[in-house]
């Protein structure tokens, strides 16, 4: 779903008011980002929800002495 | 050069921790300081580091600072101090353009929380940087207010999207600034300009009254000429805000305090993984002298992989795409031709993702930090060069690294935005010079919450190193106008 015709058909579809030039220059760089995110189905995440905020935390992490020096 | 002119340049060039003391013993007055600094922003208008001086206000700030310090009423670090804002942090009663022309007039009726710890420190604001336009890129080739200059070179970028503030930190004119990071514009912008540039742990620094690009990616930060600087700023605009959820729970150390503590002995990963070692020549012979720096400071060093970047690499692009394209989506249909054309075209593509492609590339941010947290239990750090390659001219749309063109867009951020998918803090510090004589960047990894240990290790290569020593030429700024 990501050739010109396909995104002309979303854009109408959402209102979108895109001229067709553009969206013929996105078509490539979307299907590649597509594709890259269609295979990320496979990947172990039946775990993992979505993670929302940039990173867990609760204070320093065990270990975060920094220095495991003397 | 005239001892007077010698004088200027060593005030403008001074560290924070340099002047903090002369200020509060009164051997410096904070209103020297703001017109010594102000004198300069004039004198360097042509790099076009900001889109608001505030002079008159900086005037009155300096002054009441200098009367309660003579009152006995020292503040801490930051009193007296010139710091200016990227122009997305809102101030009151000051326009915050967000370097748009939909924002052009836009006179916030609050501050952001980080303006006002800053207030509350005692600092002086000296204007609002100039950024990419709603810090939606990296070249602060802004087409409504016009590009900025890297002050080592007239003729290329400064970075982005906080560009401004790292233009405005290099030239001396003040020095720290506040930016943000939401693919790399702090770090990156700090590289090609051979400045400090901290990104923290999100969550460490508030994002209330900062006009986001992405809420889950944006981190705002200090960009400073040295480590310990970063450390100072830091410690004034981090911990917990109820305006912002994200920040709360947080314990805030003393991060000037742990400076210098030893390395000796920490582990550190060099990343090599296919993604991390795409680099030009000249970046490449820098990081690997930088390895080696870190090395005889007793660091112990050891070859890791990221896992998974690409699926990272691709799955930050897809949340940033769609949640800016979210926060702008009532201006793409109301008023899309007061975009420029290059943020209107990114925003624009965010609104063909599929919330079900959002969800996934979030879940796969969950995947991924775990991992990357597997990896950061035997490291304390990881390392890698902030950018690929030096800062390409203004108007360059691709560069070439090692004999294959890549845009320009796409590699800039390639080594840090994988920090804000992370979440994890890193800082970019000075280490060496590329082609053309521009400035080189050496990016340090943490564990969350732990700046102390980015910290601790930047100040060690920093100390043992000189390029944080190096200015850039006077002569290279164009004239004012």
């Amino acid at each position: 779903m990501s050739g010109t015709d396909d995104l002309a058909a979303i854009a109408g579809a959402f209102g979108l008011r895109i001229d067709r030039a553009s969206l013929e220059q996105w078509a490539p760089i979307l299907r590649a980002l597509f594709e890259d995110l269609a295979r990320m189905i496979d990947l172990p995440t039946e775990d993992h929800e979505p993670a929302f905020v940039g990173t867990r935390h609760g204070g320093v992490p065990s270990g975060g002495a920094p220095l495991s020096a003397p | 050069m005239s001892r007077l002119s010698h004088a200027a340049e060593a005030l403008a060039y001074a560290s924070i921790a340099d002047l903090g003391p002369q200020i509060r013993s009164r051997a410096l007055s904070p209103v020297d300081l703001v017109e010594a600094v102000l004198a300069r922003i004039d004198r360097f208008d042509g790099l076009n580091a900001f889109i608001t001086v505030t002079a008159d206000l900086a005037r009155e700030q300096a002054a009441s600072s200098a009367r309660e310090i003579a009152a006995g009423r020292y503040r801490g670090p930051l009193h007296g101090i010139p710091v200016s804002l990227k122009d997305l942090i809102s101030t009151r009663g000051i326009r915050t353009t967000s370097g748009s022309r939909i924002h052009a007039e836009h006179v916030p009726t609050h501050d952001a929380t980080i303006t006002t710890r800053l207030r509350e420190a005692g600092a002086v604001l000296i204007g609002k940087a100039a950024l990419h336009e709603f810090a939606y890129g990296v070249t602060t080739d802004n087409p409504h207010y016009g590009p900025t200059r890297n002050p080592w070179g007239p003729d290329r970028i400064p970075g982005g999207s906080s560009g401004g503030s790292a233009a405005a930190v290099a030239a001396g004119l003040g020095p720290a600034s506040i930016g943000t990071d939401t693919g790399g514009s702090v770090r990156l912008p700090a590289a090609l300009c051979g400045v400090v540039g901290l990104k923290p742990t999100y969550g460490r620094a508030s994002r209330h009254g900062v006009f986001p690009l992405a809420w889950t990616l944006d981190h705002p930060g200090p960009l400073t000429r040295s480590v310990e600087d970063a450390a100072i700023v830091l410690q004034e605009i981090a911990g917990p805000d109820p305006e912002d959820p994200t920040t709360l729970g947080q314990d805030v150390p003393d991060f000037s305090g742990t400076l210098r503590r030893p390395v000796r002995g920490l582990r550190a990963g060099v990343l090599t993984d296919p993604y991390h070692e795409d680099m030009a020549d000249d970046v490449r012979a820098a990081f690997e002298e930088a390895v080696g720096m870190l090395r005889s400071l007793g660091v112990q060093v050891e070859r890791v992989r990221f896992p998974r970047a690409a699926e990272a690499s691709a799955a930050q692009t897809a949340i940033i795409m769609s949640e800016a394209a979210s926060v702008h989506e009532r201006w793409l249909r109301d008023r899309p031709e007061d975009y420029g054309a290059d943020t209107r075209a990114r925003l624009q593509r965010g609104q063909f993702l599929s919330a079900t492609q959002y969800l996934r590339a979030q879940r796969v941010r969950a995947l991924i930090q775990d991992e990357v947290r597997s990896l950061l239990r035997s490291c304390a750090v990881l390392v890698c060069p902030t950018v690929p390659c030096p800062a390409p001219r203004i108007g360059e749309d691709a560069v070439v690294i090692r004999g294959a063109g890549v845009k320009v867009v796409d590699v800039m951020t390639r080594f840090t935005r994988l920090w804000n998918f992370t979440g994890l803090p890193a800082i970019s510090v000075p280490c060496g010079v590329g082609t053309g004589g521009m400035p080189l960047g050496l990016e340090v990894i943490g564990r969350a919450m732990d700046e102390a240990t980015v910290l601790a290790v930047a100040y060690a290569y920093e100390q043992a190193t000189p390029w944080h020593t190096r200015r850039p030429p006077e002569s290279a700024s164009p004239p004012p106008g």
